[in-house]
């Protein structure tokens, strides 16, 4: 599909406002000053997105929820060591060396920090665009990054071999975190995304 | 190692006689490797989904259908016989317990049938499999012998 840069700007900024009421739960959840980087927008191919992402076998987690309603598609918080050391520690009061060593209730935690970064994401995003959209529950995995990166393929697979994601890195008190927020539309919500928020940026 | 010739997703490659495949990360997608021992002719196949459905033939290698199709059709212009070939297969993990109305739900499961059912219909068999459950695995493979490694986190090396 063709994809302007007036597109891909108004994405841009939704993502902001979006990853922004994300940084906000997170903060008030943490007690710590939470803020996500102003997002990427990328639009690429599969194989291009998976070279990007750099070491495919590399161990990560991540928590993923499914979008339904007038917008399709799956949100991804990929967490590495450091971020989840940053979230379970003022939790739970323990940090993990392996993603093994991560028990039940610290999965739970980080799944229920998941959930939460997602749905304000995903509710300013609704309230903006005045669309119904619905989030499944989340699910986690901790496993290669190029296996779960893998997935929202799999959805696009039908449709098309490019995929448009908007990343967000966090930053905890200022310190930056290799720890990225993904969101994967389908293409036929993006488009009605794209509708009903550019004729009102015009 | 870093002679490996790197197959991407939706992706084959074949090499003859020296080198090695390699095809990161199949979480549910899989990897088929077909090896013909009497020329040291080895492909190796890398789907992310089920059947075509006749959707494009621009990506071929995207499906489990038309990707072995086009592999063996490939094959057999490098001289590889069917009647010979040695087929391995890797993948069809389910990488997140996703709800049962979800299209990906159950896609790795899926994939695999698919690969069964159409290598059995090209007459061929599966020698070796290590597939399903919840892992990751990266697939690689040699050429001389068709040999296939099998790596994961958390479990030792797997040679098949």
């Amino acid at each position: 599909m063709d994809m302007n840069e007036q597109t891909l700007d108004v994405v841009r900024e939704v993502g902001s406002i979006g990853t922004a009421h994300g940084a906000t739960a997170v903060s008030a959840l943490l007690d710590r000053k939470v803020k996500i980087s102003l997002p990427d927008v990328r639009f690429l191919d599969f194989n291009e997105a998976l070279e990007e992402a750099g070491n495919l076998e590399e161990e990560i987690l991540c928590v993923l929820s499914t979008l339904s309603g007038e917008m399709k598609g799956m949100m991804l918080f990929l967490m590495r060591k450091d971020l989840i050391n940053q979230i379970i520690g003022p939790m739970l009061g323990v940090e993990v060396e392996e993603y093994e060593d991560l028990q039940d209730i610290a999965l739970s935690a980080l799944a229920e920090v998941g959930n939460i970064v997602i749905s304000a994401y995903i509710n300013a995003l609704a309230g903006l665009a005045q669309m119904d959209i619905q989030v499944t529950p989340p699910a986690i995995s901790r496993d290669m990054l190029g296996a779960i990166l893998s997935v929202p393929m799999t959805m696009l697979g039908y449709e098309t071999d490019k995929i448009m994601m908007v990343t967000g890195n966090f930053i905890i008190e200022e310190k930056k975190f290799d720890s990225s927020f993904m969101m994967v539309p389908d293409i036929a919500s993006l488009q009605t995304l794209t509708e009903k928020l550019v004729g009102r940026y015009e | 190692m870093n002679r490996d010739l790197c197959v991407g997703i939706a992706d084959m490659k074949f090499v003859k006689e020296t080198g090695s495949l390699i095809t990161y990360a199949l979480g549910s997608c899989i990897g088929v490797s077909f090896h013909d021992p009497l020329i040291k002719l080895t492909a190796l196949l890398h789907i992310l989904l089920p059947e075509s459905n006749q959707v494009s033939n621009e990506h071929v290698y995207k499906f489990a259908d038309s990707g072995i199709r086009e592999t063996l059709r490939i094959l057999s212009l490098q001289g590889g016989a069917k009647s010979r070939y040695v087929c391995k297969v890797a993948g069809g993990a389910q990488m997140f317990q996703l709800p049962g109305n979800s299209p990906v739900a159950n896609i790795g499961k899926r994939n695999f049938e698919c690969v069964q059912k159409i290598l059995q219909s090209e007459g061929l068999r599966i020698s070796n499999a290590q597939v399903g459950g919840t892992i990751a695995r990266t697939m690689r493979v040699e050429a001389a012998t068709g040999v296939v490694q099998i790596r994961t986190h958390g479990l030792a090396e797997i040679i098949m």
